[in-house]
């Protein structure tokens, strides 16, 4: 149908053309980019190729492989249910800047050459960053630049790598990277996006100040399509094992504490993308079928939780556990939608994360050490704690603040794509096959309904859940945050600002006033210079023979040229002292 | 359904879940092989977490939600939810019934940004 057309370019043109569409069809109008991109997707096969002519460069747009495929899959589907979800919302700027940023991601997978890679990726950076600005309050203004500011290092750091690789290669093709300094440079651009520690504190900082239907796109496309680059450019290098069992731990730690609903799955955002790098890290066959499963499940129930917690925004004002709690009384449909979601991220059985967590978990087995699968295991459990118990327990089931939680009704269409993605999660949960029949590789070899998994699944929720009615009391959350390392940025960053900025501003202001006091004397003086010698002598000004006249026109002249002069000395003077 | 039910079933399955344990394979590799690893594990590894989060990280990390700004703990809503915009979520001690009925969710022209 769009022949040999990047699946992404679809939404990016659907983006630009979304204006010119009447103000009353324009939400539905954003639903059909994304479907025209599934049947777009529908027809390409694997090993199809675009070759475009740019400058001296053969750039390839579009680079179809089963890894490009099932990623594309993914970020078109989800598109269109967060579609679904928006269709209330009347904000042209929203709406043009998500379909740019999940055109944009899609643009990022099927890039064949890194050229078009960095120029999807920097797209992706602004206008997810628009999505964070929208909400148009002042934290989400200085978020928004924060976060901007981040992914613009972050994408230095991928250009720098980029251009360095192509000098010592001379090939442009986006393909497995070799271990030198250039590689090294590129894989800091992909952990930025990826949130590997200590990278990753854009992500809690920025996902809880989107707007409501925002953020769920924020949490489909950035940190997968750095799941995918990192798939492609780097399986198998060990430290990322490391990297992804830090990320899967650091991110459940915070996420017990964090008392904003949309922090918390935020800060999960980290922890389940840990898995994925972790086995990206391991670098077998299986466990890059894990993580690559894992992150197509991962868009699915985690767009489905910030749905969820999305629609308890807009239902009561709050955001925060302190201030919610009884909610399962006002709106009860939210709670299960949101569990189903909550059951999938934490792997319960015939839940769409079960069918791909384990899978990596299982690779690890595999290949290998006993720590790092017992630290996975760790952090399924804080997934559970904090995600599926923690977090619906203070939110729909808490004590209610000292004031009931008063609640406005929740838009249909909010409903639809919440029965949507639960109805997704669900039907992959007991029916994976045709998830694993388009992984790469092929079918994996991991039956998640197997004996021993159906046995660890159920034992580690249930005494997980066990454990946390006997402590709930000492769960209950406080009215704090907690430091992260973005406060090295945050605070170094109003230091410099205080130190720098502010004390060269001032400089400035005081010479421009000097400069301008200084005219005024000299204008004073050049009228009338003998009436000024005078005056500052104490002599008796010269009578004056006419209006204006003071002096021969002689002196008048002389004495004008030396201070022009005398302007002009001192004029070279401060040059050469500022060069 | 009544509480008690919940908790009934709960406790089901829980002892149904340690019955899975013990069929299957009897012949352990790994430590994770061994039939009550998963509960053991996942009741000490909550309570682990629970422990490393709210009492280790917890007393050094925390800090009051204006640390950075005073803008940061406000938690505006009222540009993304109709509850917050007809001031519904104005704190105790406020003057009782939010100021007529919520708009906003039904109105057409309102964007949420």
């Amino acid at each position: 149908m769009f022949g040999l057309l990047p699946p992404g370019l679809i939404l990016i043109v659907g983006a630009l053309l979304l204006p010119l569409v009447p103000r009353a069809a324009r939400s539905w109008a954003f639903l059909v980019p994304p479907i025209l991109a599934l049947l777009h997707l529908s027809g390409l096969e694997v090993g199809t190729q675009a070759t475009w002519r740019f400058a001296t460069f053969d750039l390839v747009p579009l680079y179809v492989d089963t890894l490009a495929l099932v990623f594309g899959w993914i970020f078109a589907l989800v598109a269109l249910v967060a579609g679904v979800y928006a269709l209330h919302i009347r904000d042209t700027g929203q709406q043009v800047s998500a379909l740019l940023y999940a055109g944009s991601g899609l643009g990022a997978v099927f890039a064949g050459d890194l050229f078009s890679l960095v120029f999807f990726w920097e797209i992706m950076a602004f206008a997810s960053a628009y999505l964070v600005w929208a909400r148009r309050t002042k934290e989400s203004y200085a978020s928004a630049m924060r976060y901007l500011f981040v992914h613009l290092f972050g994408g230095s750091l991928l250009m720098g790598g980029v251009l360095w690789h192509i000098s010592q290669t001379g090939s442009i093709a986006f393909t497995a990277f070799e271990s030198n300094w250039a590689s090294w440079l590129i894989l800091g651009g992909f952990a930025v996006n990826a949130a590997v520690i200590p990278f990753h504190a854009w992500i809690a900082d920025a996902y809880p100040r989107g707007t409501i239907t925002g953020s769920v796109f924020l949490s489909a496309f950035t940190t997968k399509t750095a799941v995918y680059t990192l798939a492609r450019g780097f399986p198998g290098w060990e430290i990322l094992i490391w990297a992804g069992l830090l990320m899967a731990l650091w991110g459940v730690t915070y996420a017990i504490l964090s008392n904003d609903i949309r922090r918390v799955l935020a800060y999960h955002i980290v922890s389940q993308v840990g898995f994925m790098v972790a086995g990206i890290g391991i670098g077998t066959e299986l466990a890059l079928q894990g993580a690559t499963s894992h992150a197509y499940t991962h868009i699915l129930y985690k767009g489905l939780l910030f749905m969820a917690t999305g629609a308890v925004i807009y239902a009561t004002g709050r955001s925060k556990m302190t201030e919610l709690g009884g909610l399962m009384r006002q709106i009860p449909a939210t709670f299960w939608f949101y569990m189903v979601a909550a059951l999938s991220i934490s792997s319960a059985p015939f839940f769409s994360g079960f069918i791909s967590k384990p899978m990596t978990i299982s690779a690890a087995e595999y290949a290998s050490t006993p720590t790092v699968v017992l630290l996975l295991h760790l952090a399924s459990v804080g997934t559970f704690l904090s995600v599926g118990l923690k977090l619906p327990y203070f939110t729909w089931f808490g004590e209610a603040p000292e004031k009931p939680v008063k609640t406005v009704s929740i838009p249909w269409n909010m409903y639809v794509a919440m029965g949507i993605g639960a109805a997704l999660n669900v039907i992959l949960g007991v029916w994976p096959d045709p998830l694993y029949a388009i992984l790469p590789g092929g079918v994996p070899d991991f039956d998640p309904y197997e004996l021993k998994n159906l046995k660890k699944g159920f034992q580690l929720l249930l005494f997980t859940a066990l454990a946390f009615f006997a402590i709930v009391a000492f769960l209950k959350p406080k009215a704090k945050i907690q430091l992260d390392t973005d406060y090295f940025y945050r605070v170094s960053g109003d230091a410099a600002w205080r130190g720098i900025v502010v004390p060269v501003e001032r400089f400035f202001k005081w010479w421009e006033g000097a400069s301008w006091q200084a005219a005024a004397v000299m204008a004073r003086v050049g009228i009338d210079p003998v009436r000024w010698i005078q005056s500052v002598t104490g002599q008796t000004p010269t009578p004056v023979t006419a209006p204006g006249e003071t002096a021969s026109t002689a002196f008048r002249v002389s004495m004008t040229i030396m201070m022009v002069l005398l302007i002009g000395v001192l004029a070279m003077v401060m040059i050469l002292l500022v060069v | 359904m009544q509480m008690k039910y919940w908790r009934i079933l709960f406790g089901l399955a829980l002892v149904g879940s340690l019955v899975l344990g013990v069929l299957g394979d009897t012949d352990p590799v790994y430590i994770w092989d061994f039939a009550l690893f998963f509960a053991l594990f996942g009741l000490l590894g909550c309570l682990f977490l629970s422990y490393l989060a709210k009492g280790l990280v917890s007393p050094m990390l925390d800090r009051p939600e204006d640390f950075y700004a005073p803008e940061d703990a406000e938690n505006d809503w009222s540009t993304q939810s109709p509850a917050a915009e007809a001031g519904m979520t104005v704190e105790a001690g406020d003057a009782g019934d939010p100021p007529g009925e919520p708009a906003g969710h039904d109105d057409p022209n309102r964007g949420e940004g």
